[in-house]
Parts: structure tokens; sequence; C-alpha cells
């Protein structure tokens, strides 16, 4: 007598079995897949809604430029000698490190300014002209502070600030005088409006902007530098750098602090990172809940099933081709339901994206995670089913009505 | 060819044991027709389970060809099942969701055949048993009768030994009994195929060369060749 073939050899027919047996039970199946489908759907939807949202926040921060550095005055512990910032310790700290290209040192101070009968109490700032381009800056007239602007009393004025002073009929415009502190401005630019940038201590759109050497002349800063602004070489690292030239100050025993939009856009990335898990974690809930259904309904599919299985049993199935059938049975319906919840999650996370604004990237391991979590859900699920079914006593199931 | 050796079964209820078959021993013998007789709980269908290898004894033992088979394997008695019995029930037990000639070609997936070719297999039966033209019913649009039929083509597929039935036409009205008794007759006289069929009708058992009659535990050989349709 011969025996049996292996199971491995036996796999391609029972999973041809499997299909075939779903396809008998459309109704039971559909359900099942319904769950698994959902469940699917969420995990891919959610993962890529929470990946698109991140690369949107992202790219609002890129805009300000990964490669520029912020270097400010810092608290210093007490006790300790004060070393302030100077244009002095940052060309030592270029030529030391040399990865410094462009280096926009600002003079910050609180200062009224008023024109004609209206005064706001605002920031001065000490500029050079290197600030334009790292600050990103527009002007919507005149022009920016220039080199050879020296200690005159020239004055750039931000789009806000220029809104607040103006009034009715008199209007901010370019060569129009204003008075800051005790000293009176010539009016030589007007910014366009400006997002703010988190990293710099000034906000640029409310401020009055004037020659880094007039500030000697007319602010209570008296020319002292309160934060510079660096650009790196393109070829270098913006957190490593960011690192380098932290710790190139704190040996020279100075509080002074340094950071990158990198190192912000960073933490945002491990920010949203959790949050993606968070909204992942929430699709794996309702994948769960899934499966729920799917044993549901193969422990009811099993118990109608009870003669077929007896049946079989007495034919001379043996009690892994049982398990088999059943947890091929589960699988399949995970790998359908897989599928098309994956791409009814990706639709989602489309139109959500779309309605949204934003722009819509696949990610790929949102896919993955949503077939490969319903089908170790699918396989987890269908396990108790199919060892149930799989101790049935053919005898009794036989017996059954 | 297969033997039973002082078999005893009994089954539990509650603290006592209620004995069903106390000490039977016989032999089936290649290509013999045989009855299995008695009244209803008996222990017929018992006795039809244990030599089928369906169920264990608590005592004695079983050979197939000198082969003992009480203590094997499950594995192995599956395979037995699967090549060297047929199985005809009274309740036809094909599966619902299966046409007529996946039903027959079913045994056959146990023996790791695809499903093209099990059809391949069924059909020549399914023409013997008279229902080529019902292929692709479901057997819940076939009679009774045409359900057995599927049952017996079943059972016969993968060329067994021995077939088993199990009051084969206890659900049948008198022409289909007709015809599927006179269907195992035939297959016998064809294939030289044993077959034990379970009945509680003296009417069916007498038909039979060799009755073996179920009471209080035990069994009684009765041969009555006058009887015997076919003699």
């Amino acid at each position: 007598m011969n025996s049996r073939p292996h199971l491995l050899a036996m796999l391609g027919i029972m999973v041809e079995e499997a299909i075939d047996n779903l396809h008998g039970a459309q109704q039971r199946a559909v359900l099942a897949l319904v769950g698994i489908v959902i469940g699917a759907a969420s995990v891919v939807a959610l993962i890529n809604i929470g990946e698109n949202a991140a690369t949107e926040s992202m790219r609002q921060f890129q805009s300000m430029g990964t490669d520029v550095l912020v270097i400010q005055n810092g608290l210093t512990m007490p006790g300790a000698d004060y070393h302030p910032l100077t244009m002095a310790s940052i060309n030592e700290m270029s030529a030391a490190i040399g990865v410094v290209s462009v280096a926009a040192p600002i003079s910050s101070a609180s200062a009224t300014v008023r024109f004609h009968d209206k005064s706001v109490d605002t920031s001065a700032v000490g500029v050079t002209p290197e600030l334009v381009d790292l600050a990103r800056l527009q002007l919507r007239q005149g022009r920016f502070v220039s080199e050879f602007d020296g200690y005159e009393t020239f004055a750039v004025i931000g789009r806000g600030l220029a809104d607040s002073l103006g009034a009715e009929g008199i209007p901010v415009r370019v060569g129009e005088k204003l008075r800051i502190d005790d000293y009176l401005f010539v009016i030589v630019g007007i910014l366009e409006n400006t997002v703010r940038n988190p990293l710099i201590p000034v906000d640029f759109n409310q401020s009055v902007m004037i020659p880094l050497k007039a500030t000697r002349r007319a602010l209570t800063s008296d020319g002292k530098i309160s934060s510079v602004l660096i650009k790196i070489s393109e070829r270098a690292d913006p957190i490593g750098t960011a690192v380098e030239v932290s710790e190139y100050f704190k040996t020279k025993g100075s509080g002074i602090q340094v950071q990158s939009a990198s190192q912000l856009i960073e933490t945002l990335r491990k920010q949203s990172q959790l949050f993606t898990f968070l909204l992942a974690g929430i699709g794996a809930i309702s994948l769960i809940v899934g499966g729920i259904g799917v044993m549901n309904v193969m422990l009811a599919g099993i118990a109608e099933r009870r003669r077929e299985i007896g049946v079989r049993m007495a034919i001379g199935a043996l009690q892994q081709d049982v398990l088999t059938m059943i947890m091929l049975e589960a699988s399949a319906l995970s790998i359908i339901g897989g599928c098309l919840g994956s791409l009814l999650g990706l639709m989602t996370a489309y139109l959500f994206a779309n309605f949204s604004g934003w722009e819509f990237s696949f990610f790929l391991l949102s896919f993955l995670a949503g077939l490969g979590m319903s089908l170790l859900v699918g396989l987890f699920f269908g396990i108790y089913p199919a060892f149930k079914a799989s101790q049935m006593v053919p005898v009794e199931a036989l017996r059954a009505d | 060819m297969l033997t039973l050796d002082n078999v005893c079964k009994s089954y539990a209820l509650g603290s006592r044991r209620i004995p069903v078959l106390t000490g039977v021993s016989l032999k089936i013998e290649a290509g013999e027709m045989c009855s299995i007789m008695g009244s209803s709980g008996s222990g017929k269908t018992t006795l039809l389970n244990i030599m089928s290898l369906l169920d264990m004894p608590n005592e004695g033992r079983i050979f197939y060809q000198g082969q003992e088979l009480t203590g094997t394997s499950e594995a192995i008695k599956a395979n037995i099942r699967n090549r060297v019995f047929g199985f005809v029930f009274q309740s036809f037990n094909l599966l619902p969701r299966l046409s007529a000639l996946d039903n027959i070609g079913l045994p056959l997936l146990y023996r790791g055949i695809g499903k093209a070719e099990r059809r391949r297999i069924a059909y020549p039966l399914l023409e013997r048993v008279g229902l080529s033209d019902r292929a692709e019913h479901l057997p819940d649009t076939l009679s009774g009768g045409q359900k057995q039929r599927v049952a017996i083509a079943r059972a016969l597929v993968g060329k067994p030994e021995v077939i088993f039935a199990d009051e084969p036409t206890g659900s049948l009205d008198a022409a289909s009994t007709k015809n599927i008794l006179n269907l195992l007759d035939e297959l016998n006289r064809e294939t030289s195929v044993s077959v034990v069929v379970v009945t509680h009708d003296p009417n069916i058992s007498t038909r039979y060369a060799r009755q073996i009659v179920v009471d209080n535990g035990g069994v009684a050989i009765r041969k009555d060749h006058l009887k015997n349709p076919r003699t």
C-alpha cells in the first residue's frame, strides 16, 4: 500500500481546495472579508495620513533652510568668566572648524520707534547685508542695509511695523524719517511680510533694522552682538556642525548656544514618528477587531461544517489536513482582505491629502504593514478554529445533525 | 483479509460502563458480501465503525492482511481508510457545496491528486452509476437515490477492497432501495470488492449469503445460501 504524499507536496492542492471552499461559502466569506478590509484600510490610511502630515510640516520647516545655524549668547554659570559673542570669536571659530561660508551678526535691543505722532515699542536690530540671504528676507520697497552705510542713520523697516506706524494718508515710505529712541533715521527700505523663523530671536516683520555700526550711536545694545546667523558650506552636515560649533565654544568656556533648523526638524520628525505609531496603533486595533470577526466566522463555519469535517476524516483526511484546510481558508481571507483593504486605505489617504491641500506621497511601508498585519491577524485568529476542527473525532462528527 | 479478534467495546455513562460489544471475533474475506444485522441499539454501527477503523475497541485486536492495526498511528489508519476502504452512509454525507463529480473525487484529494485529475478519474464512476448528466449538480438538486449513487461512486473512486455501507437504503423508497442494493451486487461482481452492509431490515440482510447478527453484545454468523438471490 502506498503512503500518502508529503504535506508540502499537497499544499498546492490544499490551497486550491481552500479557495474552492471559500467560493462555496460566499456569504460567510464576505462577512469575514469586510472586517479585514476595514482593519487593513485603517492601518494603511492612518499610517499614510500620518506620514503625509509629517512631510507637510517638515516642508514648512525646510523652507527656513537647513544649512543655517543660529549662535546666541547664553546664560553663564555664576562666577564663571563672561565671554560675550563677538565677530572675532566667530571668525576664530570659522577658521578652526572651517565649515562657515557666510556669517550675519545681529545686535538686538528694545527701542521706541516713533513716526509722526505714532510710537511703538519694538526691537531695533543692528544688521549686516548678509542677513538678507541668511534670513531669506525680501524687500517690498527700497534697499537693504549695505556695507557702505557705515555709521549712517539709515533704517529698513519690517512690513508689520510699517503697517502699525502708518496712518490713513500718511503711509510709511522710503525717504521718510522716523525716530528710534532719540535718533532720527531715514527709511531706505521696507520688507515684504516674512514668516517668523523660530530659530532666530528676532521677528523681522515687527522690527526696524539699522547698520550694525550705527547701533553704537543710537542703541542701548551699543554694538554688542546678541546672535550670529551662519551659513555652513554645502558639503557639511548641519546637525554634526551644530554639535561641533557648540563643542568649540564650550571648550572656550563660554555659555554660547548653537541651534540648527536640522535639529528642530529632527525633533519634529521624531514627534511625527510617534504620532504615526499612534495612528498605526489605532489602525491595528481595528485590524484585531477584524481578526476576531474572522475567528467568529470561521468558528460558525466549523460548527456548520461538522459533518463535512467528519466525512473528510472518514475518507482519509488527517488532523493536519483539516488544520491546514481551515488555516488556508483563514489566510486566503486575510490576504484578499488585506489587499483590498490596503488599496482602500491608500485611496482614503489620497483623498484626505487632496482635501487638506497636502502633497500626497505613497509610503510603501504602510502598504506592506497593512498586508503583513492582516495576514498575521488572519493566521493568528485562524489557529483556534483550525485546532478545534482538527480535534473532532470522525465518529462523533458524522453522528452530528 | 480483515480480522477482528475478541473485540470489546463499551461506553461510559456517568460512572457506569455500558458494554456494547463483548468479545467479538470475525473475518471478512476478500470479495465477499455480508450483512451486519441487528435491532436498533444492538451495536451494529459500533461494530462497523470498529471494522472500518473509524473507532477503536477497548480490548481485542484488528488485523488487515495479517498486520495488526490496534495501536497504530492515526496516520496509518487514515491511509487505510483512504486507500483500502470505501464508505457509504445512510444520510449520504455528500459535501453540499461540491458538485456530484467533485464529491466523487474527494477521497483522491487526500492522496495528493489535483482537482482536474480527480475529476478525470471520477467521471467514469459517475457514468457507471448512471448519473453522467448530473456531473455539475449540487447534492441538494439530486433525489435520495441519486445522492446514494454519487456516494457509492465516491466509495469506489479509490479502488477500495472493502465497501462499508451503514444502512445505505435507510433513507430511500422501495424502488431506490432495490436499485442501490442491485448496484452494490453488480459492483461486487465486477470489481470483486467486498461489501459489508449494516441493516436492521431482515429482508435486506437475507439477500446475503453470510449474515452477522449482533445481539446482546455478541455476534452469531448465519450462512443462508438458499436465500441469496444470486445463487
